[in-house]
């Protein structure tokens, strides 16, 4: 089952005049967010967000973008550190404990943070 | 904390020592012991989490030479035994950076699984006279910290990203470093949900004890109870608060795909209608001791404002919640939840003092 989360928020931005298809995003990305698309009466094909609500907004993609062409307002999904962020006026992070905090491994139990 | 107990002593993974003209490098088994399953298991129930730290250096697996692949991997210690337990049967090098003993995600995530470490370690490491080919092999999560265009720029290696599951790895490699889609996609299945509820359960316990000390002096201020009698109705009104935490950060981890409603506390709060409704049926008589329809309203509106608290703090477990979203349904949450806890509590007060004259 597909997990969904809320919908029409997720701030990602392609700026297709940058964009040189070079798929990167398409390899880091976790959600199957881009792919390359039928362009309109051509056989060519152009790189696209198909499917934006999948966007968890991790920032990996425009990490490794070597052209800029794309954005998003990256950070953790979170409720705690946003409850945090809100409390002591900072932005939401994912430091949970002063410290360290570890939760899953990416291994065969691959998951979130805190 | 000096250098020799920062790491944790894993010399009893070393099956032997490959030569290379970077030196000596200890190879390390892919069967995991005892002791590594009892490191999984403390670590999961959050005993000591911080001190799984693996010494930030190349390892072999099986038989590496020269061509072999190089991985990358975190020195969280769980981590490093996922891998090298996927790599049984293959000959590959194992990089492993200082992610401060966090898995690749959450480091990744931070900055520490990144691009400078990454290219730090690779000069440290001497990997260009480990392997002839100059290429390597990075966990797809991590690439949230890395920017692999300015790791080749830095150092000349080309970074490749694997697949998401470290077990993909072999047959990733033997693909000639291709991943399928599936490969490149995170899930979220009951397994990597059911592991994360002994953490979720250990760091919700402390509102029992809250609950707990809370009750006893409610019920103690302004009666003539005697302290034992005090004690043993305030654990008596604590259980259906350790019911709450079970389902609020047990439950719902577990059947999230199943709750109807995109937004975590609302799924929190489905469960919660059908606990009270267990809660009015069956617990109130013998925890809450049928002390009148305010008590009960006052509790039900706390343990709900509860569960879906829980609910909403599994986001930041989960693999799919986005940071415009957590903020919109957080914001909007805690306006619902925390006026209806401190009606609740206000409800409970005002009984008791209506009781009480």
């Amino acid at each position: 089952m597909k997990h969904r989360y809320i919908k029409n928020v997720a701030t990602l931005e392609l700026d297709e005049g940058k964009c040189t298809n070079c798929e990167i995003c398409i390899e880091v990305c976790p959600h199957n967010v881009f792919d390359m698309v039928n362009q309109n009466f051509t056989v060519d094909k152009k790189l696209g967000i198909v499917d934006l609500d999948a966007c968890m907004e991790c920032g990996a993609c425009v990490v490794n973008c070597p052209f800029g062409a794309l954005d998003v307002n990256a950070g953790v999904g979170c409720a705690y550190a946003v409850v945090r962020g809100m409390i002591m006026n900072t932005e939401p992070n994912c430091d949970c404990s002063p410290d360290d905090d570890v939760d899953a491994d990416a291994g065969d139990e691959e998951s979130g943070c805190c | 904390m000096s250098e020799k107990n920062e790491f944790l002593d894993i010399s009893y993974c070393y099956t032997g020592r490959v030569k290379t003209p970077a030196g000596e490098i200890p190879s390390v088994s892919t069967e995991l012991v005892f002791k590594d399953r009892c490191d999984a298991y403390k670590a999961r129930w959050g005993i000591k989490r911080s001190a799984y730290r693996v010494k930030p250096a190349v390892y072999a697996i099986g038989e590496p030479n020269e061509h072999s692949p190089m991985l990358v991997t975190a020195n969280y210690k769980l981590t490093f035994d996922v891998v090298r337990r996927s790599m049984d049967g293959q000959n590959a090098w194992l990089m492993v950076i200082d992610t401060k003993g966090v898995n690749v995600w959450c480091a990744a995530g931070k900055g520490t699984f990144g691009t400078n470490e990454v290219i730090k370690r690779i000069k440290e490491f001497k990997v260009g006279r480990i392997i002839a080919h100059k290429k390597l092999i990075l966990p797809q999560l991590g690439a949230t910290g890395v920017a692999a265009h300015e790791v080749t720029k830095a150092t000349g290696f080309k970074v490749l990203y694997g697949p998401v599951d470290s077990k993909d790895l072999p047959e990733y490699i033997s693909e000639g470093n291709t991943a399928t889609q599936k490969m490149r996609t995170v899930k979220f299945g009951i397994r990597a949900r059911i592991v994360l509820t002994p953490i979720e359960l250990m760091t919700s316990l402390k509102y029992c004890l809250i609950a707990l000390a809370f009750f006893f002096f409610f019920n103690w201020i302004g009666s003539e109870m005697f302290f034992s009698k005090a004690l043993l109705l305030a654990i008596l009104s604590t259980i259906p608060y350790l019911g709450a935490i079970i389902v609020g950060a047990v439950l719902v981890p577990a059947l999230l795909p199943f709750l109807p409603f995109r937004a975590f506390s609302l799924k929190g709060l489905v469960l919660g209608a059908v606990y009270s409704a267990v809660l009015v049926l069956f617990l109130q008589t013998p925890f809450l001791l049928d002390r009148g329809i305010m008590f009960l309203i006052s509790n039900l509106l706390i343990i709900n404002a509860l569960i879906s608290y829980l609910a909403l703090n599994f986001t930041g477990s989960s693999t799919y919640t986005s940071f415009t979203g957590a903020i919109k349904e957080t914001k909007l949450a805690v306006l619902i939840m925390l006026p209806a806890a401190i009606v609740g509590l206000l409800l409970m007060i005002v009984d008791k003092i209506v009781t009480l004259v």
